[in-house]
């Protein structure tokens, strides 16, 4: 074989002979070549599509409120706004919990063994199928919803946030399973950066005198705040993905509506619900939407890559 | 990273109230700690929830011909989901096959031949998205 | 490494091996289209295979829009579709469309309200809930025309369909008729915008909604009520009567349609008649005038005339309408026409 340098150790830049292409080293590029090539090509296959439907409307699909496949008139936005909020709220409620499991895996407050088991729990509710949580929030959550919802919606309906009747099928009852579904990716990555915190940071803390949640608090957190907030950040580009479970929850409605209890759409849930008897202009307008939430999960996933990368940079030199 | 959870293991121990002022934060302390393992063991229930209604509804219905008979016509009971394993099954298998090369080889492209390439680059961000 | 080669190996065995598990039949037929019919064609489709098992069969439920696109994406080898064909999209298919009545079914509003049984809607009532007009359950325009029923003073959550649908093509057309405040609010079509409610997929979608929101109210077809054992209201007719959605009441509905003389394509809107049930429709199977291939067309008139004929007879345990025989003719004749 040829020379001895590329085995592989990237700092070892002294004397970099170029390798003469073997098959095998074709073969990988190739490989590497075909994953760029596949994205380009997916975009390509929304955005042709799309064309016609972005001359048309252009922003102005984003700004407008009536989808009329009957008129032949599409406006996006309950729908922007319907995934938009439900992955708010899902991570609203997510986040607080979330941490809050994290740092009782990180910490010592009970055994092991414990800890084990609810860090396995965490798992399995992670590798739980969409269609799955779907079911099993037509089964639970929507009967504790109407029932829960009514009483909001008696006690506390002059709030627009809870005005109008409780359905099953709303917002609320997607955000919460939303939130569940979420809750293993916050855990799991506020956990890696709870656990990252040096060890000197902890005994220092105490040394000073300060409680177990005082360190928590005041030390933990705000050091390992970079992984946290990348977790929130990618734990929300998967909450807009989700397409089965919120389709099967949310009412697929798409009408604006401030209230919770009330049914909402979303982006996902529209494509999936009209994509197989769309044509023209319909079908247009629809890869026009699925352009949007591809250019919005792209976002929020590029953002959460970039603050773990720059978190772990933050905290890998310290011992 | 083991030892930094054991390290920490003295402070719970030696809390003492000296003054007023530590009391009450003993009592914070405490109080976090009691919300925190309490919401942890609130996680057990949406999971429990979900393998119960599961195995409720799905055990009385479970005989080995599920898994090998087809769906039945409308207004017939009985039959399986035979055709559903197995379509799960080649799918899975099929994109197995054609992924696992794949990703295997743009690996070995990525940490051996050229890490800081541009190609390099994109697959990483490709791959992250 | 001894391991992962067994395991590749494995994996490459199993996989053919499953391939080698789905037999390749002599014929195999794809159909798709509307989920009103889906019921009875799956059971037309056991029934027929069980003579013929030399044919495979499969229908999917994915709505007459979906299946309406898939025929003339030339996906399929037959269609179906509540809303039949418009002529434009008749003319967009290169190799011509026969349309086939092949059964009947009416469209109830099925309702979720814990204690009431025999709901009675009048015209003004229906339509004003499905506009959103009339938005709580002790409305006094429901309660005019249920003397005597306690209804609950809760609000009404309309279950709709969120995909296209020629069941919601039948209902709107219907509404349109009879309401202009419908007609012009909402219009008819396979994919409206509903003033108000939740939305669900499919005939079972919509099912799903109503038996979980107490309360609720919507169209599926009657043997969807039927089999999930819901409720459904006895509709005002055009002559004022009361009727509820019985096979003779459906087939007298039937018995009013006018079909144009070379298509067998109309809907009754709105039919006179005492005992007419307002809204029952035929729902058609989409084959080629002309198929390439021999096998196949021989399968699919086949399997069609077994529908047409011997098939009938499951219509009623199902929930569907059995053909009137004048219409059974015509279709036959209609059936020689594909080649």
């Amino acid at each position: 074989m040829a020379s001895d340098e590329g085995t592989g150790s990237a700092d070892q830049k002294i004397g970099k002979t170029k390798r003469r292409p073997d098959l095998f080293m074709v073969l990988t590029w190739v490989a590497s070549v075909a994953a760029v090539a596949t994205l380009l090509w997916i975009l390509e296959s929304i955005v042709t599509p799309a064309w016609p439907a972005i001359q048309q409307m252009g922003l102005g699909f984003f700004t407008s409120t009536a989808w009329d496949a009957n008129r032949d008139h599409y406006g996006a936005l309950p729908f922007l706004i319907g995934t938009t909020v439900s992955s708010l709220i899902a991570l609203l409620l997510a986040l607080p919990l979330g941490v809050f499991i994290a740092l009782f895996l990180s910490e010592n407050f009970l055994p092991l063994g414990v800890r084990q088991v609810i860090r396995f729990v965490v798992e399995l509710l992670a590798a739980i199928p969409s269609v799955v949580y779907g079911l099993w929030g037509i089964a639970v959550v929507i009967p504790l919803v109407q029932q829960f919802g009514g009483y909001l919606s008696d006690y506390l309906g002059f709030l627009p946030l809870f005005s109008g009747p409780a359905t099953g099928n709303s917002m609320l009852t997607a955000s919460l399973v939303l939130a569940i579904m979420v809750l293993p990716t916050i855990t799991a990555i506020s956990r890696t950066a709870l656990v990252a915190v040096p060890p000197t940071l902890r005994e220092g803390s105490y040394a000073v005198g300060a409680t177990r949640w005082e360190t928590i608090f005041r030390v933990l957190i705000p050091t390992a705040a970079p992984g946290i907030v990348a977790a929130t950040i990618l734990a929300f580009g998967r909450a807009m993905g989700e397409t089965m479970a919120v389709a099967m929850l949310i009412g697929n409605s798409p009408r604006l509506s401030w209230s919770l209890l009330s049914p909402a759409g979303t982006l996902a849930g529209l494509l999936a619900n009209q994509f197989g008897e769309a044509h023209g202009l319909q079908l247009s307008a629809l890869m026009y939407a699925a352009l949007a939430l591809v250019v919005l999960t792209l976002f929020v996933n590029m953002a959460g890559e970039a603050v773990l990368r720059r978190a772990e940079k933050a905290t890998a030199g310290i011992r | 990273m083991t030892t930094a959870t054991s390290s920490i293991g003295f402070t719970a121990r030696s809390l003492k109230a000296v003054d007023g002022n530590s009391r009450v934060r003993i009592l914070r302390n405490n109080f976090w700690t009691f919300l925190c393992v309490t919401l942890s063991f609130l996680t057990l229930i949406p999971l429990f929830s979900i393998v119960f209604l599961l195995l409720q509804k799905g055990i009385p219905l479970l005989k080995p011909s599920v898994f090998t008979q087809l769906p039945p016509a409308p207004g017939l009971t009985g039959g399986g989901f035979g055709n559903a394993i197995q379509g799960t099954a080649v799918m899975v298998g099929l994109a197995l096959l054609f992924s696992t090369p794949l990703g295997i080889l743009s690996a070995i492209y990525l940490n051996e031949y050229s890490p800081k390439s541009r190609l390099a680059n994109a697959v990483r961000f490709v791959q992250s998205f | 490494m001894k391991t992962s080669k067994i395991s590749f190996l494995f994996l490459g065995a199993l996989v053919t091996q499953l391939f080698s598990w789905s037999a390749s039949a002599a014929t195999q037929l794809q159909g798709a289209g509307a989920t009103f019919p889906a019921p009875i064609y799956q059971r037309w489709i056991a029934e027929y295979t069980k003579g013929n098992p030399d044919v495979q069969i499969n229908y999917q439920g994915v709505g007459s829009g979906a299946g309406i696109k898939q025929f003339t994406q030339n996906l399929v080898s037959f269609g179906a579709s509540d809303a039949a064909m418009t002529d434009k999209e008749i003319a967009a298919v290169k190799q011509g469309v026969v349309l086939i009545p092949a059964t009947a079914g009416s469209i109830v509003l099925a309702y979720n309200i814990p204690g009431v049984d025999n709901l009675k809607l009048s015209r003004e009532a229906y339509a004003g809930i499905f506009v959103g007009k009339i938005t709580k359950w002790n409305d006094p325009v429901i309660a005019k025309a249920n003397e005597g029923v306690k209804l609950p003073d809760s609000p009404i959550t309309v279950c709709e369909r969120s995909d296209g649908s020629g069941t919601t093509f039948v209902f709107t057309k219907h509404l349109s008729a009879i309401s202009p405040e419908f007609k012009d609010k909402v219009g008819e079509g396979t994919s409206v915008t509903w003033p108000t409610g939740v939305a669900g997929k499919g005939n079972d979608g919509v099912t799903a909604l109503i038996k979980q929101n107490k309360g609720a109210i919507g169209y599926v077809e009657y043997g969807y009520a039927k089999n999930n054992k819901l409720s459904f209201a006895a509709l005002q007719n055009k002559a004022g009567e009361f009727v509820t959605a019985t096979t003779a009441s459906g087939a007298a509905t039937l018995a009013t349609t006018q079909f144009p003389p070379d298509l067998l394509r109309a809907w009754p809107s709105d039919p006179d008649g005492k005992d007419c049930y307002p809204i029952a429709t035929f729902t058609w199977l989409l084959l080629y005038k002309k198929y390439d291939n021999a096998q196949i067309v021989e399968a699919v008139k086949k399997f069609v005339n077994f529908g047409l004929t011997d098939g009938q007879k499951f219509a009623e345990e199902l929930g569907y309408i059995p053909l009137p025989k004048e219409v059974v003719d015509k279709t036959l004749e209609a059936l020689k026409t594909v080649q």
